[in-house]
């Protein structure tokens, strides 16, 4: 009993301080979670929520029904999914370069460099995307018409090649910011193990896979099942920036989708039925990914 | 589409009559001299006299504050030079239930707020843009029936100018009654004219293009001809962006399905009077075919369809196309950039050419831009019409000489120590800087009587001497303004307007989205020649099977019922 007390003595000061992220977390993630009954209702304004008409599942019904909408889901799966291997790949393999550079001067320099493009909006980005893949004139297709004698490349207006575009602007924007995590990672390798297989004669090779990829899987696969999360975020801004109508059939995706629908008639109610539906999507690839992870690579995030 | 436009004129015509006729009626019942004292009590609702409540009487409303909207003098929306004008001279007090900072469609969202939780709503809101939230503020039922009362207190100018065009009123009909104001704007203020690289023009010995075959021959010779003089074959005919829309604000191509009597994304009426969605006629395809053989010679760019309005405009004002179509104001921005990019470039307006059977056609504007809605609570309905017939007789009647230089002194005007009037261009002499202040206003521009504006500037670019203060307050603007007004005018029989101005049906809701995106997918597959012109049909039999034709029948009975 005496024991018992002492401790929550010992906990009350931690208690309390942790108490405003808690309270804002409730706030603001919980109590909003009470709108999600718009999902289930015809939601007028004038009408509020507790007068709205109840519709059940009218709206998710809706999502599916519609043929194009099937498209969208499979457009931000594919985008999204390209995006989330693209994302582990690139900055896991930059960051090991990384590592091996020795001149630290350098290495900051380059980290720094790389991880500029985060903080770059998008319309911004798009802009000067649009110009650099131009068909007459654009950079790009100037070197492959010039150098390569290639025939010029209709990035922009070409589903295929414009998911190639969409994974690779938005790795080019976010590997360098993606790789900080890894970098964190790599130096908190114990340098004992690296001396220690230097001395048994192993070289840098031997040392990558036998101390740095091990070492590097944790986080690898904290990384790799958060972003199972945004599955069916295939990035809104940026699609939005760069997509046209003659990509609808390839580059448009559930969020697009939703802002114009949304915009034209204020549908908070349709709107929530789609937000809800990719959270739910979301959580259940989370579990999945957590537990494979825990059975597989015996790694607890929790 | 000339018959429809006389038929309309003819409308326009008899309806102002009716109007001048029921003014003479209500001015004969309602302000005999003799009954006057017996008569004004009743009229107005708190004690008035001189044009002004002897005890101040209050509007309550919301406001956007818009991030091009400057104060000075520590003055805010609350209390400024506007809110002490309409207490000195109205007797009226203004109060803002709240104010919000105009960013991301924040004004929206704070209204929608506050239907959502089911606030009482001001005595006014006054509102610009989405018609969907117009109606759903209509729907709670908090607003009245604001024509009766428009009826009733409208000045006479005010009347006229609400009826140089009575369709303003469609979109506020409910059941019969006229359940809002209109705001209105300047009409004709975004219809297109086309501007051509004069310098061009002159370098290649060329005649600016007044049909179809002069226009094309002009744009192969702008493609081909090197006009920029670098050697380089970098140039292109026309810019155009359809991006968001064909038929669009800027850069826009709506004029080259005009030629062939269409108008895509909007309602256009036909022969027997029925609406129906331009982008599914027929006429669509022939204009259609011209644009992918545009494509095809490099007449436009090829990247066009992934340009919005403004990037558009860049390769005409860097020099590098000859022509552009969009409204006479592009004069002021962006087109003077071309000066700043290429110093000995020229550019001139020219009239939209003409197509292969000498049709001409043009988007047109859209005078209403939103509407004011009266609280039915409010304790003097009245006020209002006081505060906005003071500023129809006095802000836009050009006649009068109560705001010869501007709304207030020392804020967009002053007066130098020799007598000469400082203005927006001298805005370093005035103290503390030039401050739009009619901006601060209810109803967002004061009072606006929507032909009024390019009718004068048409004059004026006709050689006409400004006879008031307001004409010679227009002549100061650039010429080749004044130039494009007088084009926009000549040829105001050209427009085609939209017909549809009601709230989004319930098919335009449920199913607009993807009857947009497939016709913007398909036509721009057809312009970029990806799909063939056959497919323009496949496009139309879908579009009207998913939805289309439940569309135009739902549009077809809002536009009977407003025919009433």
């Amino acid at each position: 009993m005496r024991m018992k007390v002492s401790k929550w003595k010992k906990t009350i000061i931690l208690d309390i301080m942790l108490a405003p992220a808690l309270i804002l977390t409730l706030i603001f993630s919980y109590i909003p979670m009470a709108g999600l009954v718009m999902a289930f209702q015809n939601y007028k304004p004038a009408l509020g929520m507790t007068g709205s008409q109840w519709i059940g599942l009218d709206h998710f019904e809706f999502l599916f029904s519609i043929p194009e909408n099937i498209q969208l889901i499979w457009n931000t799966l594919i985008i999204a999914g390209m995006k989330m291997a693209a994302n582990l790949i690139v900055p896991f393999i930059f960051a090991l370069l990384l590592n091996e550079i020795r001149r630290i001067f350098f290495r900051r320099m380059v980290q720094t460099i790389v991880y500029m493009p985060h903080f770059l909006s998008w319309v911004l980005v798009g802009g000067i995307l649009i110009d650099l893949l131009a068909q007459n004139g654009g950079l790009v297709n100037q070197t492959l018409t010039s150098v390569f004698g290639m025939k010029p490349i209709f990035f922009m207006g070409d589903g295929d090649w414009f998911r190639f575009v969409v994974v690779v602007s938005d790795v080019w924007k976010e590997f360098g910011f993606n790789t900080i995590v890894f970098l964190a990672a790599l130096a908190g390798i114990n340098p004992s193990l690296y001396e220690a297989a230097e001395a048994d004669g192993a070289g840098r090779w031997q040392q990558t896979w036998a101390i740095t990829m091990p070492s590097m899987l944790p986080i690898t696969i904290v990384v790799g099942t958060l972003a199972l999360g945004s599955i069916l975020n295939g990035g809104f801004d940026q699609i939005f920036n760069l997509y046209n109508a003659l990509v609808f059939d390839k580059g448009d995706i559930i969020d697009t989708f939703v802002y114009r629908y949304g915009i034209i008639g204020g549908k908070f109610s349709f709107s929530t039925a789609v937000g809800l539906f990719k959270s739910i999507v979301s959580l259940v690839l989370i579990v999945m990914a957590y537990r494979m992870a825990y059975k597989l690579a015996n790694y607890r995030i929790f | 589409m000339a018959i429809n436009i006389r038929s309309t004129l003819l409308a326009l015509l008899s309806s102002l009559m009716l109007s001048s006729a029921l003014t003479g009626c209500t001015g004969d019942s309602e302000d005999p001299p003799k009954e006057k004292d017996v008569e004004e009590e009743s009229f107005y609702s708190a004690p008035f006299e001189d044009g002004k409540y002897t005890e101040p009487v209050t509007i309550s409303t919301v406001f956007p504050v818009s991030s091009n909207m400057k104060f000075k003098n520590g003055e805010n929306i609350e209390d400024n030079v506007h809110t002490r004008w309409a207490k000195e001279t109205l007797g009226i007090d203004i109060e803002y239930l709240w104010t919000v900072s105009e960013q991301n469609n924040a004004y929206e969202t704070k209204l929608r707020l506050m239907l959502t939780a089911g606030e009482k709503m001001p005595d006014i809101v006054a509102f610009r843009g989405d018609a969907a939230l117009i109606s759903d503020l209509i729907d709670t039922g908090q607003f009245t029936d604001a024509g009766v009362l428009f009826d009733k207190y409208a000045s006479d100018i005010y009347k006229s100018a609400v009826a140089e065009d009575p369709t303003v009123w469609n979109p506020l009909m409910r059941d019969d009654k006229r359940m809002g104001l209109p705001i209105l704007e300047n009409a004709f203020n975004n219809d297109p004219v086309m501007y051509i690289r004069e310098d061009w023009l002159r370098k290649l010995n060329l005649n600016a293009p007044t049909n179809m075959t002069e226009l094309e021959t002009v744009m192969d010779a702008f493609t081909h001809q090197d006009p920029d003089g670098n050697g380089e074959n970098d140039t292109t005919g026309l810019s155009v962006g359809f991006k968001n829309d064909l038929n669009t604000w800027m850069s826009e191509s709506g004029w080259i399905f005009g030629m062939y009597g269409a108008m895509p994304n909007q309602w256009n009426k036909t022969e027997d009077n029925q609406l129906v969605y331009g982008s599914v006629q027929p006429e669509m395809k022939p204009a259609l075919l011209k644009m992918q053989e545009w494509m095809e010679k490099g007449y436009i760019s090829s990247e066009a369809g992934l340009y919005d309005e403004t990037k558009a405009t860049e390769a005409f004002t860097a020099g590098k196309s000859g022509i552009i179509v969009g409204p006479y104001w592009m004069t002021g921005w962006p087109l003077p950039d071309l000066q700043r990019n290429v110093p000995d470039a020229k550019y001139r307006a020219y009239p939209l050419p003409a197509g292969p059977d000498g049709t001409i056609g043009r988007h047109g504007t859209s005078i209403s831009s939103g509407a004011i809605l009266i609280n039915k609570d409010m304790k003097h309905k009245d006020a209002f019409f006081v505060y906005q017939n003071y500023l129809f007789d006095h802000w836009a009647n050009p006649e009068s000489t109560t705001f010869p230089h501007g709304f207030a002194k020392g804020y967009d005007y002053d007066i130098g120590p020799s007598g000469e009037i400082y203005q927006e261009a001298q805005s370093d002499k005035i103290p503390g800087g030039w401050v739009d202040a009619i901006r601060y206003s209810l109803t967002f521009d004061g009072a606006i009587i929507p032909n009024l504006a390019m009718n004068t500037l048409a004059k004026l670019a006709e050689g006409a001497e400004p006879a008031n203060q307001y004409e010679k307050n227009l002549a100061k603007r650039i010429p080749e303004q004044l130039r494009a007004a007088k084009i926009v005018i000549d040829q105001k029989d050209t427009v085609m307007p939209e017909m549809f101005t009601g709230a989004p049906t319930k098919t335009q809701l449920a199913r607009g989205d993807m009857l947009t995106r497939l016709e913007k997918e398909v036509l721009n597959k057809i312009i970029y020649g990806q799909a063939s012109i056959d497919e323009f049909d496949t496009f139309v039999e879908k579009w009207k099977s998913t939805g289309g034709d439940q569309m135009t029948e739902e549009v077809n009975a809002w536009y009977q019922s407003v025919q009433k």
